[in-house]
């Protein structure tokens, strides 16, 4: 398990310098998030549903005393229902002081991401969509698709 | 030194460092209006404690330096002459505090010099005060104890207004003396430190894990053979609970800090009023969760207002009436059963209830044909709806009608409740109660739509096991659910429905549970498929993303580690739209007058042949205790009930079962047991006695749905429990022994007689009754079975030095229970009683009293 303390505080803008990400993937796509966001990584042990709850909260669960709403990355990005199953990986967030846990399913190895990899969005990349994108970078081979981890929990 | 005057040093040095720092930034910046707004609050609290605490000279001095500063914060430009006098001020202040600090009373002589300055600067401009030289001998006044702090003064007069550097170097000495007197200050009186709430909070967070942990520790290992584990683990175990309390201390806090400020507001409302009134508090050390003194303040105030205008007569009015002249307005504090208690009581006019009826109707909040089958107690609580007040004027202490609706919500946001006891011409008590935490709350787990959902058990009013169906207690009215409980029909919910949960293929149950909730002035009934536990849960407030779900009000983390989401009443009503409908809820099924006079009451039975009654409205709680639990301790039965240990009075004999039935009985603010044999049920009705009683412990004998019941005095059991506690004072209780062969009597009388207070020894055979004679214990009477006595009753002869003149109760089945002394049986025997319950008690007390 890894474990920083940090808290996602400002509105992630484009960075001037390298940044760190891990990647992290559900199903063959793969997305970075900023090492400097996270909290720590976990595996979901028991999901307690929220009834009315919006769609994209799958349920709360217990971190270390913590109650910690679970978010889907998958159901995040298509729209449907979380369906997460005890075990699955999650990477542990701090927004507003508010806890999340944003539901992955493995995560890769951590990027250096530079400020000179940055590449506009494709135009028919949906609004939506967009929103929760802080960027594109082309880090060797691969597109990486940085998230704005502060709109994923908005 | 009194703790007051500690805490308002501490403040009050914490005041004046800030105002320092921000004066000499506003100077810098003066365009900036907010510093000195702020700078003239500080020093307006300090004003303002000082006059209350009563250090007069202090706040002459606040009182010219908030004068000052009012003028600039009015715009006046500061001149660095103003600027150095509200410094000097300053100063002076702190000299003060320090002299009050070593002393615990302010120094002798006056202020005169510094105020006569300021009054100077004030009344002629900045030009007088650089002629005048009082400004040099203001801080040099005798109590000043160090003649250092004469300088910055008196060179900052000196100087002339443009040499803002000089005004610096002044500055430093200063400030380090400050820090330095602050410094020594606290060493004084080193036995506090401050500690940031949130501090706190993290520590507490960081124990609830801990809690987590070794609970999940003692889970893992409940099943091993390892000793030495288990041994340390036990160790872990207590510690963890002993920190935990301890950090629970932390946020307690003494309610005198809330005391504090009463006297003042009460001499207030006295002048206002042109009333006498005295005020006494009680309970002035009972702790309490800070942020819950914080809750109660305002009610509190409130309260009081209302008890010194609407609740006091005037001191003609009084003496017309036969009182003294001065009223009283008694407040106390205390702890009972797991809450805290606070008591606001006067002794004025008390509510008057027509007044209440007749503006209950003109405001809608009730039909006149309602009104007849209401008790005193259900009217006045009509003080506590929205926009009541029966005041015949509006003055301006209270009377606006907005008031006793926001005590009553303020006490319910943390889960507390307010109750109203009245009586015309002799006064009004309330009692506020409130959870001693917020942070734990007992709960009721319930399972419902697959789920477990925990139910804050202060709203819970009962829970029954109901039928559906047209004969049944769950009906559909215009395909609404509604509960009909013993006439009351109240709206009801399933979870799946309320919730949005399908559940596709399940046919409803044939039996389901309704638990029935108080929500502010309605009941809701809340069908779910079983109560899963009770237990005390930590509430935590919703996460942010669903926090704008009404039907929740908290989410907790159970100690198996898994999230529960509370369940909010009032936000559940509010979705069955029964908010609006609140007074219909209250109408009865039947509106007929028996109705109204009916008592609900429980039917149980204690093994003597004849059903018992109680009503409902005493009873708090009815459990299945563990026969463990029921300790015998030296000052009678007790069990544990939420927290703390409450008597219980053994109604029925000691059964061969694992658990017993246990009533918990609220009369008069005292909690206690007692134990039964069998609960039946429970009946409405209207109760005439047939037979009254002339025994205490029964009213008398009624007909009840067929039956023939006693009615029990729950004023005569509340005198039986009080014995209990109050044996503990009286650790000498009288003593009585049981001598008899039959074991069947010791089954009945001994549970009967210690029920009853007495302590009681039996003696079954000879060789125990010399036993016992040996010891040579108190005895204070002899209960002697006549008809199946110890065997071998010889050995009586020798006891009678040993009982001396302890008066000896023969018991016989025969009839003759006539209380004669003498007896043809046994010729020591100075009373006898019958194999009664009533009787045997009577005889015993009227002999122990006679010896």
């Amino acid at each position: 398990m890894q474990e920083t303390k940090n808290e996602v505080t400002a509105a992630a803008s484009s960075p001037s310098q390298p940044m760190s990400c891990f990647s992290v993937y559900v199903g063959e796509h793969m997305f970075g998030i900023p090492v400097s966001d996270t909290q720590c990584i976990f595996r979901v042990d028991k999901i307690t549903p929220v009834p009315l709850s919006p769609r994209q909260i799958a349920g709360l669960a217990n971190l270390r005393g913590r109650a910690l709403a679970v978010v889907s990355l998958k159901s995040k990005f298509d729209g449907s229902a979380a369906d997460i199953k005890p075990g699955a990986l999650a990477i542990g967030f701090q927004v507003a002081s508010d806890d999340y846990a944003l539901v992955i399913d493995r995560v890769g190895e951590v990027l250096a991401v530079e400020p000179g990899q940055r590449m506009s969005l494709p135009s028919h990349v949906s609004a939506d969509h967009a929103r929760l994108i802080e960027g594109l970078y082309k880090v060797g081979d691969d597109l990486v698709t940085v998230l704005n981890v502060r709109e994923l929990f908005a | 030194m009194d703790e007051l005057l500690r805490d308002f040093l501490t403040e009050a040095n914490e005041q004046l460092a800030e105002a320092e720092s921000l004066l000499v930034r506003f100077e810098r910046t003066p365009s900036d209006s907010s510093l000195v707004a702020s700078i003239f609050r500080l020093v307006h609290t300090i004003k303002g404690t000082s006059s209350f605490i009563g250090l007069v000279r202090l706040q002459s001095v606040a009182h010219c330096a908030e004068t000052l500063l009012g003028r600039m914060r009015d715009g006046e430009p500061p001149t660095e002459q103003g600027v150095s006098l509200v410094l000097s001020s300053i100063d002076h202040i702190r000299d003060l505090l320090h002299d009050i600090e070593a002393n615990e009373a302010e120094p002798e002589g006056d202020s005169s010099a510094i105020i006569a300055a300021i009054d100077d600067y004030l009344l002629n401009g900045a030009a007088s005060v650089q002629a005048s030289p009082t400004v040099e001998q203001a801080p040099a006044a005798p109590e000043v104890l160090d003649p250092e702090p004469a300088e910055p003064a008196a060179q900052a007069a000196d100087e002339s207004a443009a040499e803002d550097t000089s005004k610096a170097i002044a500055k430093a000495p200063r400030a380090a003396d400050a820090a330095e007197t602050r410094g020594n200050g606290q060493a004084g009186g080193g036995e506090t430190i401050r500690v940031s709430v949130a501090t706190l909070e993290s520590v507490m967070q960081l124990v609830s894990e801990l809690v987590l942990a070794r609970n999940q520790l003692n889970e893992l290992t409940r099943h091993s053979d390892n000793d030495a584990l288990k041994v340390s683990l036990q160790r872990l175990a207590g510690l963890t609970s002993d920190l935990q309390d301890a950090v629970m201390r932390t946020r307690m806090q003494p309610v005198s800090r809330l005391f504090g400020s009463l006297p003042r507001l009460v001499r207030e409302l006295s002048l206002d009023l042109g009333k006498k009134i005295e005020l006494v508090t009680e309970g002035g050390d009972t702790e309490l969760d800070r942020q819950l003194i914080e809750v109660i303040r305002d009610p509190l105030t409130h309260i009081i207002r209302n008890c010194a205008d609407h609740g006091l007569e005037t001191a003609e009015q009084r003496v017309a009436a036969g009182k003294s002249p001065q009223g009283e307005i008694r407040i106390r504090a205390y702890q009972e059963a797991g809450q805290f208690v606070i008591e606001i009581a006067d002794d004025g006019r008390g509510v008057d209830l027509e007044r209440v009826k007749a503006k209950a109707v003109a405001s809608k909040l009730v039909r006149e044909a309602d009104l007849a089958g209401m008790t005193d107690a259900e009217i006045s609580r009509f003080i506590f709806e929205p926009g009541f007040s029966t005041a015949a004027a509006v003055t301006n202490v209270s009377g606006r009608g907005v008031g006793m609706d926001v005590v009553r919500s303020n006490i319910e946001s943390v889960r507390g409740s307010v109750e109203l006891a009245t009586t015309k011409g002799r006064g009004t008590r309330l009692n506020l109660r409130i959870p001693l935490t917020l942070a734990i709350a007992p709960a009721l787990i319930v399972e419902a739509a697959g789920q477990r959902f925990a139910l804050p058990q202060h709203s819970v009013a009962e829970v029954v096991e109901a039928r559906r169906g047209a004969n049944g207690t769950i009906r559909s009215v215009q395909d609404k659910l509604v509960v009909d409980l013993r006439g009351e029909v109240m709206p009801a919910a399933e979870m799946p429905n309320l919730l949005g949960i399908t559940r596709p293929g399940e046919n409803a149950a044939q039996s389901e549970l309704v638990v029935v909730m108080r929500a502010s002035t309605s009941s809701v009934g809340l069908l779910v498929d079983a109560v899963v536990d009770v237990q005390d849960i930590v509430v935590k407030p919703l996460s942010r993303p669903i926090a704008h779900l009404e039907v929740f009000s908290g989410q907790t983390i159970l100690g198996d580690g898994s999230v529960l989401l509370i369940l909010d009443p009032a936000g559940i009503a509010r979705k069955l739209n029964v908010a609006a409908a609140a007074h219909v809820a209250r109408q009865r099924g039947q509106e007929n007058d028996s109705a109204a006079l009916s008592t609900r009451m429980v039917m149980f039975s204690t093994g003597d042949g004849i059903e018992k009654l109680l009503p409902t409205s005493i009873i708090a709680r009815i459990e299945q205790v563990k026969l463990e639990n029921l300790k015998r301790s030296e000052i009678g039965v007790v069990m544990p009930y939420q927290g703390t240990l409450i008597p219980v009075i053994e109604l029925a004999p000691s059964t061969h079962t694992d658990t017993v039935p246990v009533i918990v009985v609220s009369v008069a603010g005292v909690l206690f047991g007692l134990s039964v044999m069998r609960i039946f049920d429970i009946v409405e009705d209207t109760v005439e006695i047939d037979v009254p009683s002339e025994d205490g412990a029964t009213l008398g004998t009624c007909r009840v749905n067929g039956h023939v019941v006693d009615l029990l005095d729950p004023m005569e059991l509340l005198d039986r429990a009080r014995a209990v506690g109050a044996r503990a004072a009286v650790d000498k209780s009288k003593s009585v022994l049981l001598l008899t062969g039959d074991a069947r009597a010791i089954d009945l009388v001994r549970p009967l007689v210690k029920a009853a207070g007495y302590h009681v020894t039996v003696a079954q055979s000879a060789t125990a009754v010399s036993a016992l004679a040996n010891t040579q214990a108190r005895v204070d009477a002899v209960l002697l079975d006549l008809d199946v006595p110890v065997p071998d009753s010889a050995e009586l002869a020798n006891i009678s030095e040993w009982i001396g003149r302890a008066p000896v109760i023969g018991l016989t089945r025969d009839g003759d229970n006539s209380g004669n002394a003498g007896s043809a049986k046994n010729p020591n025997v100075s009373a006898t009683a019958g194999f009664d319950r009533r009787q045997i008690l009577h005889v015993l007390k009227s002999n122990i009293a006679a010896a």
